[in-house]
């Protein structure tokens, strides 16, 4: 009898052990579609995206690969299984225009979603082509580009990475990292961070209720006019290869050159008039320039 | 009876054609012998050089075949598993208690509130409560996955200090 009691327990422990792993995990379902395209240098590449995970590579091959994932998650697989087709995509080439977009579109008005969805594509693209992203609730990751880039991003993750080119940034409640930078780089912050290492060329951007670190060299110019952002550069230049102009209120100006110098509100220098011109206006927060060498 | 005459008879011719078909051992080797020089090399370069290439042109041509047949666009569905995100509740009740005390101090018409700083912290509130309805909105597409409580934890933060710098503005 007791022997009998004993199984039954062992068996109710593992049903109950069952169902409380049931409970803690979830089914992931996931489809995936792949297409290619033949590309030509004068190609754009347009992707208005939302709950996307984005990854763009650039190579250089003349056509384009792309993959679509479609990911669903619930407790119940049949569930996670059925809500794969609320995500809908659309991909497709008219002369010179690539274009991806994705939406959601559940059978019946009154269906809810009960599970998790998002969407993930990842694309090779020859490096020359111009590509223009827009995303909502995801990421977005770039690398090895040297033509057009301009990322709108909403609550999204970007990283650029091995860029060249015309790099235009607008970011609401976003996180931005660019590495290895060279060219032209525009961008608009708003409540968003952005973070640069070994960036050069021409750079001009508004930032506002933000974080801007960046660390730069060889500048043909710098303009940052921000709002309740905190500014940070870190030069790998001699500080007198460029003039100055930095401003706050309400708030104070770092300079980390060895001296560790302070200023009130603002700070004009010109060492020369033929050096390119760096100008930071910021309110209520600090503008710190780092540069590792002495005057 | 005519049967029997018959296997006789066979039996005969069998015994003949052994008797006829006397080989000796010398010549059954010299034969095989004969045989071996004759076939092997040919034997050797079919399986030697011949075999292994035709094996590779085969694959390959099935490889270029595979490819060619291949579509483009394939589909593919997969059952893994993954923990489960814990839900966060939001708790801003004092945030919400903080507008109100902004709208009431507003209602009397406190010169503080016509000032520029304070008119565009408040724009930045009334866009924070747009931005928060559009992500319920996806919210109830999407699910509330990470990314989603994550965004709706900043526009809280968002909400809560921007509400924070209005009252230090009237409290002033």
């Amino acid at each position: 009898m007791k022997r009998k009691l004993k199984s039954v327990f062992v068996v109710v422990f593992i049903f109950a052990l069952a169902d409380v792993y049931s409970q803690e995990v979830l089914r992931v379902a996931s489809k995936t579609d792949q297409k290619t395209f033949k590309v030509n240098d004068s190609d754009t590449l347009k992707i208005d995206a939302e709950k996307a995970h984005i990854e763009i590579e650039g190579w250089d091959q003349n056509y384009l690969t792309i993959s679509i994932t479609r990911i669903s998650k619930h407790q119940n697989g049949e569930i996670a299984v059925e809500e794969l087709d609320y995500l809908n995509y659309d991909l497709q080439k008219k002369g010179n225009l690539i274009t991806f977009s994705n939406y959601f579109r559940s059978p019946s008005e009154f269906k809810k979603t009960k599970g998790l969805l998002t969407i993930s594509v990842a694309i090779k693209v020859p490096n020359k082509t111009a590509v223009i992203i827009q995303n909502r609730f995801g990421s977005s990751s770039v690398s090895y580009l040297s033509n057009y880039l301009s990322l709108t991003n909403r609550f999204v993750e970007t990283k650029i990475e091995k860029c060249n080119g015309e790099l235009k940034l607008t970011s609401f409640f976003g996180s931005n990292e660019i590495v290895n930078f060279k060219g032209s780089f525009l961008f608009e912050l708003e409540r968003s961070d952005l973070r640069t290492k070994n960036i050069s060329g021409m750079i001009s951007g508004v930032s506002r209720f933000g974080k801007v670190s960046m660390v730069a060299s060889e500048l043909s110019e710098l303009t940052i006019n921000s709002q309740n952002s905190e500014i940070e550069i870190e030069m790998h230049d001699q500080k007198s290869r460029y003039n100055y102009h930095l401003k706050t209120s309400f708030n104070k100006i770092f300079l980390k050159d060895g001296t560790d110098d302070t200023y009130k509100n603002e700070w004009i220098k010109s060492y020369d008039p033929s050096n390119p011109q760096i100008t930071i206006n910021t309110t209520y927060s600090p503008i710190t320039i780092i540069s590792k060498n002495h005057e | 009876m005519k049967r029997d005459n018959h296997l006789q008879r066979k039996f005969r011719d069998a015994d003949s054609i052994v008797e006829q078909t006397t080989w000796s051992k010398e010549d059954l080797w010299n034969s095989i012998e004969r045989n071996l020089d004759n076939k092997s090399p040919r034997n050797h370069i079919l399986r030697k050089r011949i075999l292994p290439w035709a094996a590779i042109i085969l694959l390959g041509l099935s490889a270029l075949f595979y490819s060619e047949l291949k579509p483009d666009t394939y589909e593919s569905i997969e059952i893994t598993v993954a923990p489960q995100i814990e839900q966060i509740l939001m708790e801003n009740a004092q945030t919400q208690e903080g507008k109100a005390f902004i709208d009431e101090s507003c209602k009397k018409q406190l010169k503080v509130c016509e000032s520029p700083n304070f008119l565009s912290l408040s724009t930045h509130l009334d866009k924070i409560d747009t931005e928060r309805a559009s992500l319920l909105e996806m919210m109830s597409r999407y699910g509330k996955d990470d990314v989603m409580m994550k965004a709706l934890i900043e526009l809280e933060n968002a909400e809560a200090e921007i509400t924070s710098k209005m009252i230090k503005i009237i409290l002033s």
